[in-house]
């Protein structure tokens, strides 16, 4: 099994898939920028204890995973810009030329005794 | 010295960041929510957003609240409570094993107040009382950090490591390498087997200074490599090294070749690509994970000497997927594929080795890991894993023939005429619960057992069991030699340890680790047998009470991990040494010997036969360890400005060697030859003085306080095998803000002792091509106290990195500057001088230091990178 291990084809199976998954998938777009607010400094020690006496009991338990923010962006848009396609260009072409060299390579030496 | 590189090569182009995170190891957040006045508030809701999600939980009666195991990356924590005004504390940095503590004092919500955004998370922790360094996937990726394949590599840019060698520890085998909790060392001597494409990485974590019990088999450092996974974002990677012999430099002078010509002709990269491809997301969202990555390597060489080629192919594919079908589960499986093939490895010196003297590499390995993270609830959780990996690596000549060497020119001709076949496998089951506890305080408790299986079989001989020595030109004397061992590690542990929050300031670290290791020939009752029981204890205390100022101490020990060169000597497999007299040999044709050459057995005459010695191992032994003291003082300049002032001072104990004692020894007097800078020194040496047959019983023990013995008995010197390490660090680190980011390290140290850090482990019975160290006064007791080679007493590390406005072009540097390591010189003697022979005759034995250890230093080096 270990002897038959031809690793070009594999590797070039292995880019091409994870090129094509690449391509496939496009990339999303970070969000989640926080509105900032300007400080307050308001001392209201009874307004807390009167807001807290109001306060409903909260679940204990460790709540379900939520969608991450970060997954909401439009990522068809990103490869519409010059840099997406500078991207695009650049990946293909180097995973083909990577897929073209690893083809090209001498044979792989075997130990005699495998 | 080498010629220098002038451009590596071409960063071509970083698609999106790849997303942070990681699987096996883990950190935790926690905190208190207040009011304005200080008041705990309950019932606060705690959001805590990462790459894979969101999660939930609220605080407690006390106000405090907590996220545990989470992975490694960067983080938001959102309080929200009705009537107050929502709080944010985003880059919130999640590192391995360490706590983060993010605390929110609540507001009434003002009539125009949503969420409040606030500033950098403390960057002192305050509970911890360990002293880590991260190279986070931030610093790996913008500094200008050489890409390295291997954990003993990226561990230098960490102060106090240089060379491999962590705090003063062997540079060879003191090191755990793990890869996402896999232990990635030889089983047969603890050094580095398994590589990694350091496009992979996460983060490295280097753990030494205070270790808790859930780290153990080292005697240096743990590092650490904590490999990508996916996220909810998609996002991928292409990275490319090129670079071609037109691009390098020879920064060799006239001078430096003159005064050795052997450098006269430097490496020379002929060609080379590094070319990775990566991706990483969702397959499912918030449920399924992928992260893939494959790298192809190829790089072709004109080494020094007279090789002209050295030509190695080695791809890596690696497949994580992470699984996490609800909130309190994760599973993870990691698969990584490599191979080494490599073609005109020279076989013998460089100096003299050519491309019939070289041998081929063949090198293939798979690692695996697959984990199961289980929450009960927000205060306790669980990991079980089950790691491993698989390989062999396989030396064959290139010319499948005998060595020859002329023994009057020395010069070495046909094949380098030996082969060797390394397999290796290791098998290790982890699993730990981990539970925060209030009681006497609150307490971060973890309790842990690992089952290690590794096994080890390695194959050495010559081709047709000759080696041929000849005289004249012709045949005269053959050795053979060669040996088939197999051994089998295992190793079973358990550990318990604390974080002890004893009050609002002091936390406490006790914690204990046993290790029971054992070693033998496969189905066989092991022949070293022994239970190490480890403490640690450490303090952390909050001297301000604002999570800003820590001073903490630690007394831990650390023991090493079981490995085959510790007890291999007492297994069969070792071949008898034979010389044969080939005087009766046909003699070689007009162009001397060649591949096809041949001697028949019943040609040759039987000159010699040495036999292995027979080995014991003492019963008595204990197991290499090294005693850690260390008290540092940790200080939040600003926000995210970080100043660390630690002291250290590490003691080895228990070095394990062979020695012989029926063995009698006579001194002699030694006159060294003059050369340049070196005049002749008289000093003693020693001789055997006893028959060779005295050879024939080796002892494996810890040497400290052998008696070499005389002829009548008494005792003419003492084994002392010591290994100390002092040292002063201090750590400034600035975080990523106002457009630059930096640290800055410098340490003060001292390493000395008999046991050398830079080749000789805690652990080195006379193998078979060397380790003679304990096996004869000349090595052991002459000269051997002094200044150890990885003794770098003045260290300056910095890494600074700056966001160019405008452009946004990072502008990044690292520098180093260390003192030069130290050297001794020696000179080998005659063997009618300095008599040893035996089983393990080797010339190393003849070499006594005619100075005291590290004596003479080599020049400052410096990087600028």
């Amino acid at each position: 099994m270990r002897r038959s291990f031809k690793w070009t084809s594999s590797l070039a199976g292995a880019l091409a898939l994870v090129m094509g998954l690449s391509l496939a998938t496009p990339p999303a777009i970070a969000a989640a920028d926080a509105s900032a607010a300007p400080r307050r400094a308001p001392t209201l020690a009874a307004a807390t204890t009167a807001r807290l006496a109001t306060l409903a009991p909260a679940p204990r338990a460790f709540a379900q995973a939520q969608p991450a923010p970060a997954s909401s962006g439009d990522s068809k848009s990103f490869f519409s810009t010059p840099t997406g396609v500078a991207a695009i260009v650049l990946m293909v072409a180097g995973a083909g030329f990577a897929i073209w060299s690893a083809n090209h390579d001498r044979k792989p030496v075997k130990s005699p005794i495998r | 010295m080498k010629a220098s590189t002038k451009a590596v090569g071409l960063l071509l182009l970083v698609l999106l960041a790849v997303p942070a995170s990681a699987q096996t190891l883990v950190g935790s957040v926690t905190g208190k929510v207040t009011d304005e006045q200080g008041a705990a508030l309950p019932g606060v809701s705690i959001t805590l957003t990462g790459k894979t999600g969101s999660k939930t939980t609220v605080s407690e009666a006390d106000g405090t609240y907590r996220f545990q195991a989470l992975d490694p990356g960067t983080y938001a924590v959102q309080a929200d409570m009705t009537g107050f005004a929502t709080r944010k504390q985003e880059s919130v940095v999640i590192t391995v094993g360490k706590q983060a503590t993010v605390d929110f004092a609540l507001k009434v919500r003002g009539p125009s107040e949503n969420i409040t955004v606030m500033g950098e998370a403390p960057v002192v922790d305050t509970a911890s009382s360990s002293t880590n360094n991260q190279l986070s996937q931030d610093l790996l990726f913008n500094m200008p950090i050489r890409p390295a394949n291997a954990a003993t590599q990226l561990m230098n840019y960490a102060p106090g490591i240089n060379g491999a060698s962590a705090y003063g520890g062997d540079a060879s085998s003191g090191n755990a390498l793990l890869v996402d909790g896999v232990d990635t060392r030889d089983p047969e001597s603890g050094t580095a087997w398994t590589f990694y494409n350091y496009n992979i990485i996460e983060e490295v974590q280097i753990v030494g200074l205070g270790a808790p019990a859930e780290y153990g088999a080292f005697t240096g450092a743990v590092v650490n490599t904590i490999t990508k996974s996916g996220g909810n974002r998609w996002a991928g990677l292409f990275d490319a090294i090129w670079t071609k012999s037109s691009l390098a430099s020879n920064n060799l002078t006239t001078d430096i070749t003159t005064k050795n010509p052997a450098l006269g002709q430097p490496a020379k990269t002929i060609n080379q690509t590094d070319v990775t491809t990566q991706v990483s997301g969702p397959l499912i969202k918030d449920k399924l994970f992928l992260f893939a990555s494959a790298q192809r390597y190829h790089k072709r060489q004109d080494p020094s000497g007279p090789v002209t080629v050295r030509d190695e192919v080695s791809p890596r594919l690696n497949l994580k997927l992470t699984y996490q079908p609800d909130a309190t589960n994760t599973f993870t499986g990691h698969l990584q594929y490599d191979s080494y093939n490599i073609i005109g490895r020279a076989g013998v010196s460089s100096l003299v080795a050519n491309d019939d003297l070289t041998n081929q590499e063949d090198a293939p390995e798979y690692v695996w890991l697959a984990q199961w993270r289980h929450l009960f609830g927000s205060k306790t959780f669980s990991e079980i894993k089950y790691t491993g990996w698989w390989g062999f690596y396989d030396l064959n000549p290139k010319v499948n023939a005998s060595q020859h060497v002329d023994g009057s020119t020395g010069l070495i001709s046909v094949s380098q005429g030996w082969f060797y076949y390394a397999d290796r496998g290791r098998h290790q089951v982890n699993a730990s619960i981990s539970h925060f506890a209030e009681k006497w305080g609150k307490h971060d408790l973890k309790f842990g057992v690992e089952v290690e299986r590794s096994k080890v079989r390695d194959r050495y001989g010559y081709h047709n069991n000759t080696y041929y020595y000849d005289s004249g030109g012709q045949p005269y004397l053959a050795y053979g030699y060669g040996y088939d061992t197999q051994g089998r590690n295992h190793r079973e542990s358990v550990y318990a340890q604390d974080s002890w929050h004893a009050g609002d300031r002091l936390t406490l670290n006790p914690g204990v680790r046993v290790d029971h290791v054992t070693g033998g020939a496969p189905g066989a009752d092991p022949v070293y047998k022994r239970t190490n029981v480890a403490p640690r204890l450490g303090f952390a205390l909050d001297v301000t009470g604002d999570h800003k100022t820590v001073l903490k101490g630690n007394y831990s020990q650390y023991y090493e991990g079981i490995f085959f060169d510790i007890y291999r000597l007492a297994l069969p497999g070792q071949q008898p040494r034979i010389t044969w007299d080939m005087s009766g040999c046909p003699a070689y044709g007009p162009n001397g010997p060649t591949a096809s050459y041949t001697c028949p057995l019943s040609q040759r005459t039987v000159e010699s036969t040495a036999n292995p010695p027979t080995t014991t191992i003492d019963p008595n032994i204990k197991h290499p360890r090294v005693d850690e003291f260390s008290a540092g003082l940790g200080r939040a300049l600003t926000n995210d400005v970080r100043l660390e002032v630690t002291g250290i001072y590490r003691k080895n104990q228990n070095f394990i060697g062979s020695v012989y004692p029926n063995a009698r020894w006579a001194p002699v007097t030694l006159t060294s030859t003059a050369v340049a800078g070196l005049p002749s020194v008289t000093l003693t040496g020693y001789k055997r003085a006893s028959p060779s047959s005295s050879l024939n019983t080796l002892f494996v023990t810890n040497p400290d306080g052998f008696h070499f013995l005389d002829t009548s008995g008494n005792a003419l010197g003492t084994i002392d095998a010591k290994r100390d390490y002092k040292a002063l660090m201090l750590v400034l680190s600035k975080g990523y803000s106002h457009r630059w980011r930096g640290q800055v390290s410098y340490v003060l140290s001292r390493a000395e002792g008999t046991v050398n850090n830079s080749s000789e482990a805690s652990f080195s019975p006379a193998s078979y091509s060397g380790g003679k160290f304990y096996a004869t006064p000349t090595l052991a007791i002459v000269n051997s106290d002094g200044i150890l080679a990885n003794d770098h007493t003045h260290e300056l590390k910095a890494l600074i990195g700056v966001q160019v406005p405008v452009i946004e072009l990072a502008v990044n540097a690292y520098f180093r500057s260390i003192s030069g390591a130290t050297y001794t010189p020696f000179q080998q003697f005659g063997s009618s001088t300095l008599t040893f022979g035996g089983y393990f005759n080797s010339s190393t034995a003849r070499r006594p230091f005619l100075e005291p250890r590290g004596s003479r230093r080599l020049p400052r080096e410096n990087i600028l990178d």
